[in-house]
């Protein structure tokens, strides 16, 4: 399964989405478009991605931008993995 | 029929709900009984009005923490009730300070969660068989609690671990995020998580507020193979169907059930067959 796909299939599980229901794609916008996206449902995907991708998150690093939408979600997940 | 929600007994102390089906008479009864090591105000559980004949041993849950608890509890309860259908007892309590129990978490001490567990295990064992049941968080207090039941003398008959977190640190810091990621979401925050618990002395996340001192004792707790020694040990875990497993922390064997996670649903929770499933097979294997 693409990084793609893990990132939804995670955002989809913390937020609670069906994939007919709110069919997700790349472009899919996040903070300020999904109300169930609140701090615990941020914590709740970065911790599903450290478990998932086996990095850590570097809590002070963080910002606003990462969870734009899925592209820049998946792109901080590539980034995390290449370093 | 199974109905543990009429046994739950609430006061200023513990609230714990114990699962047992009788095998004729299969309703519930709770009554008040004290603890042997001296904290009886805190902790109560619900007895079966007869000793159920085919009853392979108590199981004494340990849960997460935090929200995690309130999301798990549906998926624990199911669980729970499958396991008294088979003839164990099931207690699930609420540490002090948390869920329906008394004291406010402000105030508590990771010591007293762990005095009160053991002395929960302690009079389980008194009963017969125990096995130990721990939910992601919970599995830290595996290790203060099983150095204590070596001192007593009395250990478990196995530790089911479910998705069990070994690294208190992280595991922390994963809890901290959720203050931090209200930043990202459009709260204003003036400081970090880290700084709040640093110049405060203690934070609010989620409702909970955290002190400084409980938060330093959850940071150092570890689960460790050496930490389970002796004590037969399995694991199931969740893993979201196409996700790939998570690296095994500990050497217990480990059965996977493909499985949205339960602690993190925000919508209806995901049936627990496959859970209950794995449970089952885990716990008859030390106990029949």
């Amino acid at each position: 399964m693409s990084i793609e796909l893990q990132v939804m299939t995670i955002v989809r599980a913390v937020l609670g989405l069906s994939a007919t229901a709110t069919p997700l794609t790349r472009q899919s916008r996040l903070l300020g478009a999904m109300t169930a996206l609140d701090s615990l449902a941020v914590a709740n995907i970065l911790g599903q991605l450290e478990s998932t991708f086996g990095f850590l998150v570097d809590d002070s690093a963080l910002s606003a931008a990462v969870f734009a939408d899925i592209d820049s979600l998946c792109r901080y997940v590539e980034a995390k993995l290449s370093e | 029929m199974i109905a543990p929600d009429a046994s739950i007994a609430r006061s200023e102390g513990i609230t714990s709900v114990a699962f047992v089906a009788g095998v004729e008479t299969p309703l519930f009864r709770s009554r008040w009984m004290p603890l042997p090591a001296g904290e009886s105000t805190r902790l109560s559980f619900a007895q079966p009005p007869q000793p159920t004949p085919v009853l392979p041993g108590t199981v004494v849950f340990l849960p997460p923490f935090g929200d995690e608890m309130n999301y798990a509890r549906s998926t624990v309860a199911a669980t729970a009730r499958a396991l008294a259908t088979r003839g164990w007892r099931v207690q699930v309590t609420d540490p002090a300070g948390t869920g329906d129990s008394g004291g406010e978490l402000a105030s508590i001490q990771l010591d007293l969660w762990v005095r009160d567990f053991a002395a929960e295990i302690v009079a389980a064992l008194a009963q017969g068989p125990v096995v130990l049941w721990a939910c992601r968080q919970g599995a830290l207090l595996i290790d203060p609690l099983l150095q204590r039941l070596r001192e007593s003398g009395g250990l478990p008959q196995g530790v089911l671990l479910w998705d069990p977190l070994t690294d208190g640190a992280r595991t922390m810091a994963q809890f901290l995020r959720i203050a931090d990621a209200a930043a990202l979401t459009g709260s204003r925050r003036l400081k970090s998580a880290a700084q709040s618990l640093l110049e405060d002395g203690e934070i609010v996340v989620s409702g909970y507020t955290l002190t400084a001192s409980l938060h330093a004792s959850l940071a150092a707790l570890r689960l460790t193979d050496a930490a389970l020694a002796g004590v037969p040990t399995a694991c199931v875990e969740c893993v979201m169907p196409g996700l790939p497993l998570p690296v095994a922390r500990l050497a217990a064997p480990r059965t996977v059930v493909p499985l949205m996670p339960y602690w993190v649903a925000n919508e209806a929770p995901p049936s627990a067959t496959p859970l209950v499933a794995a449970t089952v097979a885990a716990l008859e294997q030390w106990c029949t």
